[in-house]
């Protein structure tokens, strides 16, 4: 009975972290399509004076389009971008999570290093080349 | 009319060598820690494998540092062997092996030579990370004004399995986009923080725009998941690594190059400082190895003080030495002392000992280095060759395996036999045989000086 539990824990997991992997996916999907209109969105600017009335974009939001002004929409944007780079970030840090716990569940002493190691903050090439200086 | 000889290129990037140790896979331990008698490559010498493998434990486990461990045995009794199962047994942990005598340089003092040897193994765990965008190249446009100056606009589109997107270009973006010629259906990745290109190949999907490729055109699948991820990097530096790197400018250039001359200790001390704060900070991880010294004996007494010193550090690795020396002078001076070791240093060493083989064992060695060296031998010959191994010495006879396997073939069996055995035997001395040779002999040898009536081989050494 505890070997069919283990087994159901492992592959919960297991369809966990899948599930959070096609999740940044469809974010980074997601931001790219953002940057892409925040570009047209800036070439637009460009062409037609700012704060004037006839300053408008339509935007898409799901099923129906609105017509905003340009900095506000702009301002809109941005917004989302930042919400989706937090997003993604969250979802990595819980995926680096996960994977830890599957590596010990599964006793796979190799994968279990790897994640220990990615607990490191990060180092940087001058950082490491710049000790002495 | 002369055929077209078609040239094949063979890979010869992995090369191979059958060394002298290249058999040994591991300890050859059971769970328990017992030894099994042929295991891995080992045959023989349980207790001291068995010691050896509680040592590994204790090192994975990451609980001792600076301390010292003596392999003391006669010549060919598997000291060295141990210390390279020692090491596959590892792993990761970094293993650096060295000859006492390499420690006499012109170029750097011994005291620099033995610093530099304890600082390469010790290793630092550091990750490295960077935003990376990843995919192929669908299409690039890059449009120039029509007067010709003025900056160039470009889009780049790149796709994923499960996604695509249009860049738009800056001037360096599109200067290193032509630089590295970049065409559509190859797959690059960008580096986010650098802005650096790297080709990565072409995809496959892509193979046939093209009926000929250059010979370097290396064919890849296109890129799945996010175009914009996270590459973190897990890199095993060694303290003597960043020492080189700190030590001046370029200074990385002298890690492949190997002259590294003599680095100050002031350096030293501010990567030790710095390490430690990024230990604390969770920026690094120590990970202390092993340094196996051979030929310990031929440290001086100089170096043995050092070394009594160095062992105490905070950052000091396992040192595992090996001496095949009875009671003999330490160098340097005029006393004799045991393994030719101070008594003092001998005290600070947990010492191993490995026992002659018995006949069943030398047996077996010799069964495996016929494997290793893939030699097909009949058992009456590996019966003699056992026999000559336990007169002889074991090397002598393992050196037989080759020789006779070349006798074998020139007359053109495929197993080795009695009797190529008797001749490689007849055509090639061990050290009994010759020493008798020179004293038959010695009057017809140039520059013999050496009274007729001692039996002593032992040169006498002269510093």
């Amino acid at each position: 009975m505890e070997a069919v539990e283990y087994q159901a824990k492992v592959e919960a997991l297991a369809e966990d972290i899948l599930t959070d992997k096609q999740l940044a996916i469809d974010y980074d999907r997601k931001r790219q399509e953002n940057r892409e209109a925040l570009r047209s969105l800036r070439e637009q600017s460009q062409k037609s004076k700012p704060n004037s009335v006839l300053a408008t974009t339509t935007v898409n939001m799901g099923d129906f389009f609105i017509q905003l002004p340009l900095p506000k929409a702009r301002k809109m944007m941005e917004e989302a971008q930042a919400e989706l780079d937090k997003a993604i970030d969250d979802v990595r840090q819980r995926l680096k999570a996960k994977v830890k716990l599957l590596g010990e569940l599964e006793g796979d002493e190799k994968l279990v290093t790897v994640a220990k190691a990615m607990d490191l903050k990060s180092v940087s090439g001058q950082d490491l080349y710049g000790i002495s200086r | 009319m002369e055929s077209i000889i078609a040239a094949k290129a063979t890979d010869i990037s992995k090369l191979e060598r059958t060394g002298a140790h290249s058999h040994i896979r591991g300890l050859g331990l059971d769970d328990k820690l017992e030894s099994r008698p042929n295991s891995q490559g080992m045959v023989g010498q349980l207790k001291a494998r068995k010691a050896a493998g509680v040592i590994v434990k204790v090192i994975k486990q990451g609980k001792i540092s600076g301390r010292a461990i003596m392999m003391a045995g006669a010549p060919g009794t598997g000291k060295t062997a141990i210390a390279m199962a020692m090491s596959q047994e590892l792993g990761d942990v970094p293993f650096t092996s060295i000859a006492a005598s390499e420690v006499f340089s012109l170029e750097i003092s011994k005291t620099e030579s033995l610093t530099q040897a304890f600082r390469r193994s010790i290793g630092v765990r550091i990750k490295e990370e960077s935003e990376v965008i990843e995919g192929e190249v669908v299409e690039i446009q890059i449009d120039r004004s029509v007067t010709g100056v003025g900056p160039k606009t470009g889009k780049l589109t790149l796709k994923t399995t499960d996604m695509e997107t249009i860049y738009d270009l800056g001037q360096k973006m599109i200067t290193s986009l032509t630089k590295e010629k970049v065409m559509a259906g190859d797959v690059i990745q960008i580096d986010k923080t650098t802005g650096r290109i790297t080709r990565l190949g072409r995809s496959f999907t892509r193979a046939r725009d093209f009926d000929a490729t250059g010979p370097d055109v290396k064919f890849v699948q296109c890129p799945d998941g996010e175009l914009q991820t996270r590459k973190e990097i897990v890199h095993l530096v060694s303290l003597h690594e960043i020492d080189v790197i700190n030590s001046r400018q370029q200074g990385f250039l002298a890690l492949f190059s190997g002259e590294t001359g003599e680095i100050k200790s002031e350096v030293r001390e501010q990567i030790n400082q710095k390490i430690s704060e990024w230990c604390e900070e969770g920026k690094a991880e120590i990970v202390p190895g092993v340094l196996f010294i051979d030929e310990i004996h031929m440290l001086d007494m100089e170096c043995f003080s050092f070394l009594n010193r160095a062992l105490e550090d905070t950052m000091a690795p396992v040192v595992i030495m090996a001496s095949n020396r009875g009671m003999s002078r330490i160098r340097g001076t005029n006393y004799q002392s045991p393994h030719g070791v101070p008594i003092d240093f001998l005290d600070r060493l947990l010492i191993i000992s490995t026992q002659a083989y018995s006949e069943d064992d030398i047996r077996q060695i010799l069964k495996i280095r016929c494997d290793e060296e893939e030699v097909d031998m009949t058992e009456d010959a590996l019966a003699v060759l056992t026999k000559v191994a336990t007169e002889t010495s074991l090397r002598y006879a393992i050196h037989l395996i080759s020789t006779g396997h070349l006798v074998a073939q020139k007359r053109q069996a495929s197993k080795v036999d009695v009797v190529d055995i008797k001749r490689v035997y007849s055509l090639f001395l061990d050290e009994a045989r010759s020493v008798q040779y020179l004293k038959d002999y010695q009057d017809e040898y140039m520059y013999n000086e050496i009274a007729p009536s001692h039996g002593e081989q032992m040169a006498v050494d002269s510093i």
